[in-house]
């Protein structure tokens, strides 16, 4: 058995010479960090008391799920935000890709005018953001105020009922110009026969939509959902930008909590529990896409 | 060929000499947090004054912000790889770490450059001072008080001397929330209060637990604890809403800008704001924060910006020459005209005012005043700030419960009963 590994190594060792620097790189900036975190996370290890980790077994996990009084105030944030953000931007993002699938004065100039926002460093964004909901001299109170939306300025970021409601609005701002760009790529792969034939046949525009759109595009959909699930799920810039996960918790979100509890407060045992739970809470909802998409055949 | 061998031996020379003159020479390196061009001029002029005293030390200074510090070090601590000094104001986390040197033989036994324990005021040696050891040579004092705007002030009819009690200041506060432009709506309020970041939400509550004699852990103290929310309850009705979005650079715009007339701040004030309006110092007054209803005479919290050594030093005796050297009655006098309280009591007016009038040269004659206002505070009411461990963490739990309390989400006993269980267990964690 050996031998065999061994021999197929030696006939094909130029190849795995030239495979070394991916394989060292990947090992070192890849799998010692996750080891080493997975590690951790069955340790406490708090640099403010001990440098030294020590053995906690489940302990870490025990404490999360049980103990902590802002975990699940975390995870349900955080799925707020996930969810929120991917939904409102998957409906959005298809309204821009089916407006810029038609044929109209401008169209390439439109295309890519519509990349500004997701072109545009997230730092400023955030920083734009907090300027434009400032309540005391932000542009949307000042307007509201003068059209008389509003009788008194309003903290945009710190009243809980509008928190996050202004939150996914400018995460859809910023993502849906990337999705607008996959699902039009999308969209342009619809063959046109089959609306044609189906017009033919008396469907009328939602039949179409529901019939031919949503199931051609429905491997592509799944992609980019997954995509924009992971990547807000990652998401720390947008949100500490804006509130820095506050007043208090009230906007923490899991990425936000594991920089919290890893380098403010120096838990790094805790820190790295936190993360594990969310590499396996968001590989959970990576592997349910991923059936779903299983079970879908397009038409 | 002869004259590469000749020019091979010489750079052999040159390294050699090179490599004995670096194991010869101390290496001290310095950790400061000032990021400021005045902070830089004087850390250049000190790193000067070090080279021309200690030829022998080679000293690295390292800039790192007040907001990086600790997430900086405390790895480098683990690594076993600190710097020798760093400037600190809080070294709760680090002593807690073990990874302070305490000063108190080095100040007893080898006192130099003017730097042994009867210069400092003993309020802020006290703030340096854990477990009977001095941690830190206090540098700047930071007394923490309240400003007012002394022109709105007097337009409402009050002076800063009717600003004795929680009573008065409520009135005087609801005094100053007035609709300036007669459109139904309130341009000017009384207090600001920045609840929108975790540091501040925190320290301003301080500044009023303190003139009540109490601290924001006493949770021992039911009654005046609960009176405190009570007061941050009804004050809020004289704070902007906005100030939940606010921090301290923002609530320093507000009252530039005359939103608000009053808040809660340290002595570093005329720093913050001279840049913004320099005219706003003349018509600013500092004082202590009126007293709370179980105080006679509430207490002014108390801190300081000094230089700590690190226990992992691996050069303390040269740290010790350097660390007392940017301690000295000159260079720490002149560091301390920045923030304008001086930690050393041999450090003059004159001193001071030399600096400090260039710094503001458009409001000297108020900052000197507001200076000895804050000085008077300390000197009278000073009582040094707490050092606590985990204290971030605790500051983000007590946003979330003060800003519910604001919003009327939660009741006082609520506010207080949450604070109290989860800030006791922070506290338990970090034994």
């Amino acid at each position: 058995m050996v031998s065999s590994i061994l021999r197929r190594v030696m006939r094909a060792k130029t190849a795995y010479f030239f495979l070394l620097p991916v394989l060292a790189t990947l090992l070192i900036l890849n799998v010692y960090p996750v080891a080493t975190t997975i590690w951790l996370s069955f340790h406490e290890l708090n640099l403010l008391r001990s440098p030294e980790p020590s053995w906690a077994g489940l302990g870490n996990f025990v404490h999360l799920l049980t103990r902590d009084g802002n975990f699940w105030l975390v995870m349900g944030n955080t799925m707020i935000w996930v969810i929120g953000s991917t939904v409102l931007q998957l409906i959005v993002a298809f309204g821009i890709a089916a407006l810029l699938n038609r044929r109209f004065f401008g169209r390439k100039l439109a295309r890519t005018l519509i990349l500004i926002p997701w072109v545009t460093p997230i730092i400023v964004v955030g920083i734009a953001w907090r300027w434009i909901l400032n309540p005391e001299w932000g542009m949307l109170n000042h307007y509201f105020l003068r059209w008389g939306l509003i009788q008194d300025p309003v903290t945009w970021l710190y009243n809980p009922n509008t928190v996050w409601p202004v939150l996914l609005l400018a995460s859809v701002w910023k993502g849906s110009p990337f999705m607008a760009l996959m699902l039009l790529a999308g969209l342009q792969t619809v063959p046109r026969s089959l609306y044609e034939a189906a017009i033919v046949d008396g469907a009328n525009t939602v039949q179409l939509f529901r019939h031919i759109t949503i199931p051609v595009m429905a491997p592509i959909i799944v992609i980019v959902t997954l995509i924009t699930t992971m990547e807000t799920w990652n998401n720390f810039r947008m949100i500490w930008v804006l509130t820095e996960g506050g007043p208090g918790y009230r906007t923490t979100v899991v990425s936000v909590y594991i920089y919290f509890r890893s380098f403010q407060d120096f838990q790094l045992g805790m820190g790295s529990a936190l993360a594990v739970v969310s590499v396996l809470t968001i590989s959970i909802l990576g592997i349910l896409y991923i059936r779903m998409r299983a079970r879908m055949s397009p038409l | 060929m002869q004259y590469v061998g000749r020019y091979v031996k010489v750079l052999t020379l040159f390294v050699v000499m090179g490599l004995l003159g670096s194991a010869l020479a101390q290496t001290v390196e310095v950790v400061f947090p000032g990021t400021s061009e005045a902070e830089r001029a004087w850390a250049e002029r000190a790193l000067q004054a070090v080279q021309e005293t200690y030829p022998e030390i080679n000293v690295r200074m390292s800039y790192i912000g007040w907001g990086d510090l600790t997430e900086r070090l405390v790895p480098r601590i683990t690594a076993g790889n600190p710097p020798d000094l760093v400037m600190q104001q809080d070294f709760a986390n680090f002593h807690a770490m073990g990874a302070l040197e305490p000063l108190t033989s080095f100040l007893d036994e080898q006192p130099m450059n003017t730097v042994e324990r009867d210069v400092f005021v003993e309020s802020l040696l006290d703030f340096s001072t854990l477990d009977g050891d001095v941690y830190t040579l206090p540098v700047v004092g930071i007394g923490y008080g309240l400003i007012v705007r002394t022109d709105l002030l007097e337009e409402a009819g009050y002076t800063v001397e009717d600003l004795t009690t929680w009573e008065s200041f409520l009135e005087v506060a609801e005094a100053l929330t007035i609709d300036r432009s007669g459109d139904g709506r309130i341009d000017q309020y009384g207090f600001v209060y920045p609840t929108g970041h975790p540091r501040f939400a925190w320290r301003q509550a301080y500044i009023m637990g303190y003139s009540n004699n109490m601290s924001l852990l006493d949770f021992d103290q039911e009654e005046k604890y609960l009176r405190l929310l009570d007061f941050i309850k009804d004050l809020s009705a004289f704070v902007p809403a906005g100030a939940q979005a606010m921090d301290l650079a923002e609530a320093f715009n507000a009252i530039t800008f005359g939103r608000a007339a009053m808040m809660a701040t340290g002595s570093f004030y005329v720093a913050n704001v001279y840049s913004l309006d320099p005219d706003i110092v003349n018509v600013s007054s500092a004082t202590a924060f009126p007293r709370g209803p179980d105080a006679d005479a509430g207490w002014v919290p108390v801190a300081n910006a000094g230089w700590a050594m690190f226990s992992g030093s691996r050069n303390k005796d040269a740290a010790w020459q350097v660390m007392t050297l940017l301690s000295s009655q000159e260079l720490g006098g002149e560091y301390s005209s920045f923030i304008n309280v001086p930690a050393r009591v041999d450090v003059t007016d004159d001193q001071i005012a030399a600096v400090a009038d260039a710094l503001y040269p458009e409001a000297p004659e108020a900052n000197r005043r507001i200076v000895g206002e804050f000085f008077d505070a300390v000197d009278r009411y000073g009582m040094p700030m707490e050092q606590i461990p985990g204290r971030e963490e605790m500051e983000r739990v007590f946003t979330r419960e003060i800003n519910a309390l604001i919003d009327g989400s939660k009741t006082s006993a609520q506010v207080f009963a949450a604070l109290r269980e989860e800030i006791t267990a922070i506290q338990a964690a970090q034994r």
